[in-house]
Formats: structure tokens, sequence, C-alpha cells
């Protein structure tokens, strides 16, 4: 192996250890503001017959939605990173080249 | 949709009922907070990855994946303004509901309208919530999101020069503001104090977001790196305000939520650095508040919230403070806003919770001369341990705010507490910084108590006042049980 291999290769881990920094952010936000979510709608449930039970769950189901699209989207993230680096190690050039001239 | 007023009624809410919504719905502001902060940091994170993948890998497709990153960001960090909210919300207009809910018998006729109104109140708020988040851009202008956030359901935008200066004003007008009125407003919010009158949790997440920008910015690294480390340590504490000069507030809880409150002015010698020091000696104050709390009343004990005030730059010895008792008073102005912000936040919801500030040492000159202004301090009580002197000669010029307006203090509300052993309070004799509160011609209650070391280690005493399980942390617990 090169030096320059050597340092191309330090580079993809490099890549890959972020792209699990982005996972851990994922498990960072997501349980808490799942939870939140439950709690709104069974507080919606609980108060259901009153205005402020349809609002907690109108409130907690937008959330939900939300949630779902932000923790795709980290995810998805994560996985644009790792892709791309497995795309070097497939013989993509410009990734290649983008890492080499990193730093 | 509310139920009219005539359809809400008695039969549909018997206590145990009623009972029910006001523990889900608390549960859902708990929950609410909780997530609205923990959102912070892994956005903040994100960012940051974004930033290191450029030391990797750089091209067009880089670039995409940075950006990718960068939304992925604003997304996670988009929650924590609408879920915030939604916490506040249900704190104050919350109470108002479970208020009018939980009605001895159940809710009878004659408190249905108060029902209605309260209900429509919160849901009214909700549905502002709900509007924002199904807007095309979540939680629009947060600080750290983009400047093209929604403007939806029709908010029209604000800045922090419309929010009034008063501390007791300002608390009021921004909580009758939505999420992304809040939002555009944070980021011009500035400068010490800025956010007194602000609900804790969300000056807990500003604050931590400013922490992170003057770490990244190399300042102080030291102290901000120790503030940091001691904020990390248990997620419960909430970072009630920091400056770029190495002062800062922290709170060992939600003082928004707690029964009690006890703020803690450390004396000579602290620091941001040791912030940990005078966040242990108010936890020990609360510890031993609840415990004097649950032998007097055999209940539950009350949720007490330790506050950390490093907010000033402590002189290193009583020598240098007696030569520079400016050092006190010239961030007294902000521990009164500090004190009257919380208590502004805090009656919101049609509660007084009591709250107990303790001077130690020269933070008793800094106390002291927080209550010798005009306006007085938001207190319900003022503790002087260790006291070299309360700034002041007399109990005479000491005020009290009382909800905005001030009143001279009354005796049982100033205390001091010292040991004989202890040799800085003689410095009160030399008048250089003020009377020893509870002395006969100064005013106020002494209380007579000892760390109780054995007597090599006297010459210690005015470090252990606040030991666990001494008499003095006791006689200080009883005191701020006693309101």
């Amino acid at each position: 192996m090169t030096v320059g291999d050597a340092v191309l290769a330090a580079r993809v881990a490099g890549v890959y250890a972020l792209a699990d920094g982005v996972d851990r952010a994922a498990e960072g936000f997501g349980p808490s503001v799942r939870e939140a979510v439950e709690a709104l709608a069974a507080a919606g449930e609980a108060a259901a017959g009153l205005g402020t039970g349809v609002a907690l769950l109108e409130v907690a189901g937008l959330l939900a939605e939300r949630l779902d699209t932000a923790t795709r989207d980290v995810r998805d993230a994560a996985e644009r990173m790792r892709g791309a680096m497995q795309g070097l190690v497939d013989g993509d050039g410009e990734v290649a080249a983008g890492v080499r001239a990193a730093g | 949709m509310s139920a009219p007023p005539g359809e809400v009624a008695g039969a549909a809410w018997p206590v145990a009922a009623a009972e029910a919504v006001v523990t889900a719905v608390d549960h859902a502001e708990r929950t609410a907070e909780d997530a609205g902060r923990a959102v912070v940091q892994p956005a903040l994170d994100l960012d940051d990855l974004a930033l290191h993948l450029g030391t990797a890998w750089t091209g067009r497709a880089a670039d995409a994946a940075a950006r990718a990153l960068r939304r992925a960001a604003e997304e996670v960090d988009a929650f924590s303004g609408p879920l915030l909210v939604v916490a506040d919300v249900l704190r104050v207009e919350g109470s108002a509901l479970a208020r009018a809910l939980v009605v001895p018998g159940g809710v009878a006729d004659g408190d249905a309208r108060e029902l209605a109104e309260a209900d429509e109140a919160l849901a009214g708020r909700l549905r502002e919530v709900a509007s924002v988040l199904g807007g095309e851009v979540l939680g629009a202008g947060a600080p750290g999101a983009g400047a093209g956030g929604a403007d939806t359901g029709g908010l029209a935008g604000v800045d922090a020069s419309v929010l009034p200066t008063g501390v007791r004003d300002r608390a009021t007008a921004w909580h009758a503001l939505g999420p992304a009125e809040r939002a555009r407003a944070t980021s011009s919010l500035t400068g010490s104090g800025a956010l007194d009158g602000l609900p804790a949790a969300e000056r807990d997440v500003v604050n931590r977001r400013r922490l992170d920008a003057l770490i990244d910015a190399g300042v102080r690294p030291d102290e901000l790196g120790a503030l940091r480390a001691h904020l990390a340590a248990d997620p419960r504490r909430m970072l009630l305000e920091v400056t770029d000069d190495g002062r800062a507030v922290v709170a060992d809880g939600d003082p928004d939520r707690a029964a009690r409150v006890v703020t803690l002015v450390p004396g000579t010698g602290s620091s941001l650095a040791a912030i940990g020091d005078a966040a242990t000696r108010a936890a020990e104050v609360c510890t031993a508040a609840s415990a004097e709390d649950a032998a007097r009343r055999d209940a539950d004990v009350a949720p007490c919230v330790g506050v950390a005030w490093q907010g000033y730059d402590a002189p290193d010895t009583v020598l240098e403070a007696a030569r520079s008792p400016g050092l006190a008073s010239a961030h007294a102005a902000e521990l009164r806003g500090l004190a009257a912000g919380l208590d502004a936040v805090d009656r919101l919801d049609g509660t007084d919770t009591p709250h107990t500030a303790v001077g130690y040492s020269f933070g008793s000159v800094v106390l002291g001369d927080a209550a010798a202004a005009p306006q007085g301090l938001a207190v319900d009580r003022m503790l002087h341990v260790g006291s070299p002197g309360m700034g002041t000669a007399t109990s005479a010029d000491q005020r009290i705010d009382e909800g905005g307006t001030p009143r001279p203090v009354r005796d049982e509300e100033l205390v001091g507490l010292r040991s004989r052993w202890d040799p800085v309070p003689w410095w009160s004799l030399t008048g250089a910084l003020g009377g020893l509160p509870g002395e006969t011609e100064v005013g106020g209650v002494a209380l007579a108590a000892e760390p109780g070391l054995p007597p090599a280690e006297r010459a210690h005493t005015h470090s252990r006042y606040f030991d666990a399980g001494t008499d003095s942390v006791r006689a200080i617990g009883g005191a701020v049980a006693d309101p």
C-alpha cells in the first residue's frame, strides 16, 4: 500500500465514522420526540370531549409525521455518505478524487 | 373543536376522569419539554458533522452530502420550538384547565362556563402550534434554522425590539407568542439578562446554543469547558445564563415546574470552573429543606430546584472583597433580573412558588446589594450564611419585590446564620461590607447553628456550613422550608 492509498483509506474510514455519528444523532432525538408524541396523544385521548383533546391529538399527529420525515432524512444522509464510500471502493473515480483532494 | 359551554356537563367530568386528564396533561408537558431540550444537541452534532465532512471528502457529491446533513440538522432542531411552546401552554393554560376541571364532586353547571373558557384557551394555543407544524417547513426560523422558514398560521414577523424591556411585561408578552414568533424573537435576544422572563426550558435551549458557539470560537475554553461538562453530567440541569466573560447560572432542574426554588450566590474564590461546588451547596439546601418538609408535614416532599448563580466575578479573598466592594454590586441587577424573571414566569400559571436566595460568604454582599435597589429582589426569603456583611448597614435598606411591587423586607424574611468559629462574619465589625443580618441593630433573624466540626477542624468551619448532615445545613433547610 502506498502512502497515498493509506491516506485514502484513512479518509474513507473517517467518512464512515462520520456516518456512524449521524446514526447516533438520530438515536439522540428520535426516542425523546417519540415519547413526547405518545404522551401528547395519550393526553388528547384522556381529554376526549374537550377541544383540548382534539388539539392535542392534532399536534401529536403532526409531530409524528415530522418525526418520520426527519428520521428518514437523517438516515438517508448517513446512507448517502456510506453509499459514496462504497462507490469509491467499487471504482467511482469522482468520489475517489474528492477524497484524495480533501484535508 | 371545543364543546359549547352547555355541553360541558358536570356528569361528563367526575373527579376521577378530571384527574386523569390533569395527570396526562402534566406528563405530556414534561415529556414535551424534555424532548424540546433533547433535540438541541443532536442538531448541533449534525451541523458539526457536516462541517467535518469536508476534511475527509470534497467535490460535488460531498457538497450534496453536507447539504443533506445540514438540512437534517435543521429538521431536528426545528422540533425544539414547537415542543417547548406546547410545554409552556400546557403548564400555563393547562393549569387553568386543571383548576376548572378538578372540582370537588365533579364539574357542576355553575363551573361549566369556566371550564369551556379554559378549554378554548388551551385548545386555541395548541391549534396555533399545529398550524406551524402543518407548514411547509417545520418550526421556521428557529435559531440555527435558515431564514427561509415558513410563516404559517398568519403569524406576523416579530423581533426582539417589540418585546417589553421590563422583565415582568416581557414574560407576559413572550407567553403570548407562538412558535414561529418566538423563534424569530429569540435570535435577537442577546446580552446578559436578555432572557429574563422566558421559560427556563427555552432559556436553556438558547444558552446551550450560545455555549456551543462560544466554545467553538475558543472563548474561555477551561471555564466554559467545565460548564459544558457540568451540564452533561446531568441532563436535568438547565443553563439559565451564560456570558462570554465567564459567568453563568445553572439550575439543577426546571424552576418553572418546581414547588420550591433555592438560588445560591457563592462567595470568594468561586468561579465558573468550580460551578459544581455552588450547585452542590444549593442541592444540599434543597435536600435539607425537603427533609424538613417531610418531618413537619409527613407528606410528599415538595420538589425543590437549586440554582447556582455564578453571575458575578467573585473576588479570591475577603480582603480583596473588602477593598473592592464594587465587585458585589457590579452584577446585582442581573440577580434581580433573574429572580424577577423566574417569579414572573411562575405566576403565569396562577401559582407563586416559594423562592429563597442564599448568599454565602461574599455572596451575601451580592445578595444584599441586589435587595438594596428601589425595586427590591423577587424572593420570599433571604438567607445570609457566613456573611461578612450584607452590603447595607441595616434591614431598613433591604426590599422584597412582591409581584412587581417593592416593599420593605420583614424581619422573618431576612435570616443570618453564622458559626462562632467562623472568622469571616467578624469582617462586619469594620462596616466595609455592611451589617450582619440577625444582629439587633441590623434587623432580621439570627440562626445559631454549627457545622459541628471537631476542634481540630474548626478552622474550616466557613467552608462546611452546607455539608450534608450538619446542624448548620439542617438549620438552613428549616429556614427555607419555613415559608
